[in-house]
């Protein structure tokens, strides 16, 4: 049973569990909060937070979701009891004194971290904003304030915005949440950059990916349980023609489940994964599954509600749920609504991931013949201006006008319009790159254009201030690169932008992680499969022994799930 | 014999005659009816063949699926029927002489049938001639060797032998759609030593030595025809199959003699011409001669001519 208090005004739950007690103060802020020119600025927030307990001896950690940020510590009362004061005192005067150094840590951070299908399809679906600034680095980072982040940390970290939960044997006495007063934040309202769904785009190679949206039911989770076994069932095990074959979806936080479907291939099978990988989405929208594949799904997902640690895991989930006043669930309201699902209604719900979908295919590739809209690589118009001819030939023209900037090459536009500008980019080699919010992007490298520098300037003063983002000095390239439009993001060090979105196939680094921590997973597998089927008696009436299993077969999932996202590919 | 050779497949197979008519009528009972007899797979495309080419056919077959959407036979006619008018938008000019309004009509006509077939394999993964059609599709608009392939393994799943199947993947595997002689050829080997003695696969060894020779100079093809290996090859491709005791095959049948006398004729193999020629009786076949001129019935009459003349 989860039940609900309150400590010092912000809402509460708490799910009794055996063992050592677990916290999380979660805050209705995230990725999706922010401005492309700022994006980073809540991770910012999350480590200068954390930074005074580290001092301490605490097994704690910290995560920026999308519309989440948690603070996370597993110990005793009274270590629990400091631990979320600390957070909260930090939080209204974060440790300024620790601003450049978490600023490097976060570089660091982020270039150790994969991409996974969030990342690859966001802007395509969002643009650059909202839930597509996942796609983007975090670009806002170096050029954050002391008195910007603390203004951040004011207005979202605060008392009406944040919720608790606790599992354990009891709830720690004497708990206090000194937070600032601030007002509840509703979610963002979700953007889009897609016309016409379904959509698909060409990008990297060996590997077919679809991501859509479905309201959170039954339904759905039965749904991607079926897309998961039958992409296995005809790429994998009756057409041989992909390794890794399957489905999951991830909660966006607001009550909508991103479902990701993905498949792998050999260069000279991509074709045919294209048209397995289309078939089945086809096949399940139209035929839909059949009632004995679909009951054995329905017995494997309900058996996840129904094990003994299903509350205390929900509880951060439901936290979060909390705050964006989501219905809270009782397991047996969840099993009852997965017991009623019908093949019809998974049916349904195929038809509607379907027609939400986003494709994406590799590179060279379409799927207009399968009837998904190509998603737009260029603007409906250009901005009316003066025309400045490329030194490259063929290269595009650049027209810099009042309204904003365009490239222009054969009839093809790319614009990005001043009052649609999420991030100037400014490097102090002169280099700069306008990205408009539906994700189109213009780079502008010096001496490219036959223009003079008092029309260049004119494109610094006019972009709205809050989204220049002055750069670091970058590598200087061995040749210039010439402007073009595109859709790309990580290009910043890594090369012309055209090249962004191609897939990078894991560093020799990588694969021995990689491998190391398939091996821990499979240990703990083991640890937890050898005690589930070698139990006495004795210990298969102890509550504890089986939450002892349960968690270790937890790890091992959390460390192999760790090593697909590792091994998909990134974006250049 | 002297007398003139008939070239419409309807004079040879009643049927084609019947359904191009009923599809002409607007008699969506009838076109079904002669479906519903036909118990040749190969038949089966070739009769749809006859509907797609009825100028209009897809009002009747669109009004068809309006009375019973999803109607398996509907469905697969009015594919065949985009993809020919599709194919009449691209013409059979070499694909860099096409005009892009050509490729634009002939993408969308070709995406429009895909989407259609699509659907009906979704609905029932046995739908073989969906999946024919598919082939089709995936080699007009060069969807890659790999994705025709699994169209013809989900097609070969539901029927082993299909010899249309057969043929469509043969073509893709030749080199002017992408692949190798070696490849091809160890195909239509295969194909015919896996099917039944009688059936009609062994005239994929005609269709293979057919597309060789023919992407030869005039000169060396009849040397090539007349090689030992290839003549040892279809003399025992078309005894199991055209020639075998047990054939009971209709449709297809003449095409494949048709095949096997032209490169017997080429080959210098008078007596074998003769015994594909007189097979064929009063009926003549346009494949594969057109491949090699522009005058095919004349050719076929002239190769004819010689091999039962004196």
């Amino acid at each position: 049973m989860i039940h609900r208090f309150e400590v010092d005004g912000v809402p509460a739950l708490h799910a009794p569990r055996p063992g050592r007690t677990a916290a999380g103060l979660v805050f209705r802020v995230g990725r999706a909060d922010e401005t492309l020119a700022r994006t980073g600025i809540t991770h910012l927030v999350e480590h200068l937070a954390l930074h005074r307990s580290g001092v301490q001896v605490h097994r704690f950690n910290g995560a920026t979701g999308q519309l989440h940020t948690h603070f996370l510590l597993e110990g005793d009362d009274h270590e629990i009891r400091a631990f979320l004061r600390c957070v909260c005192e930090s939080l209204t005067a974060l440790p300024m004194d620790r601003l450049e150094t978490e600023k490097t840590i976060l570089r660091t951070e982020e270039a150790g971290r994969g991409t996974g299908a969030a990342e690859a399809t966001g802007l395509w679906r969002y643009g650059a904003q909202g839930h597509g600034l996942v796609s983007y680095p975090e670009w806002g980072v170096p050029g954050l304030d002391p008195q910007t982040v603390q203004h951040w940390a004011d207005t979202w970290f605060t008392r009406e915005n944040a919720a608790l939960w606790i599992a354990g044997e009891r709830i720690p006495d004497d708990l206090r949440l000194p937070l600032r007063p601030g007002r509840r934040m509703p979610a963002p309202q979700p953007t889009s950059a897609l016309p016409v769904t379904p959509a698909y785009f060409a990008a990297g190679q060996r590997q077919v990916l679809f991501e859509t949206l479905l309201p959170r039911t039954a339904a759905a989770d039965l749904y991607t349980a079926c897309l998961d076994r039958e992409l296995f069932q005809d790429l994998r095990q009756d057409g041989g023609l992909s390794y890794t074959a399957g489905a999951d979806h991830a909660d966006r936080g607001d009550g909508i489940l991103t479902v990701t479907a993905l498949a792998d291939a050999l260069p000279e099978q991509q074709d045919a994964v294209l048209g397995g990988f289309v078939d089945v989405l086809a096949r399940l929208a139209v035929a839909g599954v059949d009632p004995d594949t679909l009951d054995a799904l329905r017995r494997r997902a309900d058996a996840a509600h129904a094990a003994p640690d299903a509350d205390p895991a929900r509880l951060p989930g439901c936290a979060a749920d909390l705050l964006l006043d989501l219905p809270l669930r009782t397991p047996d309201e969840i099993r009852a609504e997965l017991a009623a699902v019908t093949a019809e209604d998974v049916r349904t719900v195929a038809q509607q991931a379907l027609g939400n979908g986003l494709l994406r295919v590799p590179a060279g590739r379409r799927a207009d013949w399968a009837g998904y809209a190509e998603a737009p690589l260029h603007s409906a118009d250009a901005v009316e201006g003066s025309r400045h001819r490329s030194h490259e030939s063929g290269g595009p023209d650049l027209v810099v006008g009042r309204a904003g900037v365009s490239l222009l090459r054969e009839g093809e536009a790319a614009t990005v319009r001043y009052d649609a500008c999420a991030a100037y980019l400014a490097w102090p080699d002169g280099g700069r790159r306008l990205i408009g919010t539906d994700g189109i992007c213009i780079e502008i490298e010096p001496g490219c254009f036959a223009v003079d520098a008092h029309t260049l300037a004119s494109i610094d003063a006019s972009v709205p201030h809050p989204a220049y983002v002055r750069m670091p000095p970058r590598p200087i390239p061995s040749r210039p690169t010439p402007a073009r439009p595109s859709r790309s993001t990580r290009s910043s060090t890594s090369g012309p932008a055209g090249a962004a979105g191609t897939a990078v196939r894991s560093s020799p680094v990588q694969l021995a992680v990689n491998m190391v921590l398939t091996l821990v997973a499979g240990l703990f597998l083991l640890f937890a499969l050898g005690g589930a089927l070698g139990a006495d008696d004795e210990s298969r009436a102890d509550p504890v022994y089986w939450g002892v299993l349960v968690v270790a077969a937890g790890i091992a999932a959390a460390l192999l799930r760790s090593v697909w996202r590792r091994s998909r590919p990134r974006r250049g | 014999m002297s007398t003139e050779p008939l070239f419409d497949p309807a004079a040879a197979l009643p049927e084609a005659g019947t359904v191009r008519n009923a599809a002409e009528r607007g008699d969506w009972p009838a076109v079904c009816a002669v479906f519903a007899e036909c118990r040749e797979e190969y038949g089966l495309l070739l009769l749809s063949g006859q509907v797609a080419g009825v100028p209009g056919a897809e009002h009747l077959l669109r009004q068809a699926l309006g009375h019973r959407p999803g109607d398996p036979l509907a469905t697969a006619l009015l594919a065949d029927r985009l993809i020919h008018v599709g194919w009449q938008a691209r013409t059979t000019r070499r694909a860099q002489d096409v005009t892009p309004e050509g490729w634009r009509e002939f993408r969308a006509r070709l995406n429009e049938a895909e989407q259609l077939l699509i659907a009906a394999v979704a609905r029932d993964r046995g739908d073989a001639l969906a999946w024919m059609l598919r082939m089709t599709i995936s080699r007009g608009i060069s969807l890659g060797i790999s994705e025709t392939r699994r169209r013809y393994r989900a097609l070969a799943r539901v029927s082993p032998h299909h010899y249309a199947g057969q043929r469509s993947l043969l073509q893709q595997l030749l080199p002017k759609w992408g692949g190798s002689w070696e490849e091809a050829h160890a195909f239509a080997r295969d194909s015919f030593r896996a099917a039944p003695p009688g059936s009609l696969n062994g005239a994929l060894l005609a269709m293979y030595h057919a597309e060789r020779a023919a992407s030869f100079e005039r000169a060396e093809r009849n040397a090539y025809a007349a090689r030992a290996d290839v003549r040892h090859e279809l003399a025992e491709a078309a005894h199991g199959s055209v020639l075998h005791p047990d054939c009971r095959i209709r449709f297809g049948r003449l095409t494949a003699h048709s095949s096997f006398a032209l490169l017997a004729s080429l080959g210098g193999d008078r007596a074998a011409a003769r015994t594909h020629f007189q097979a064929m009786g009063p009926y003549g076949s346009t494949e594969p001669w057109e491949w090699f001129d522009n005058t095919p019935e004349r050719t076929f009459r002239e190769h004819r001519d010689r091999a039962l003349g004196g």
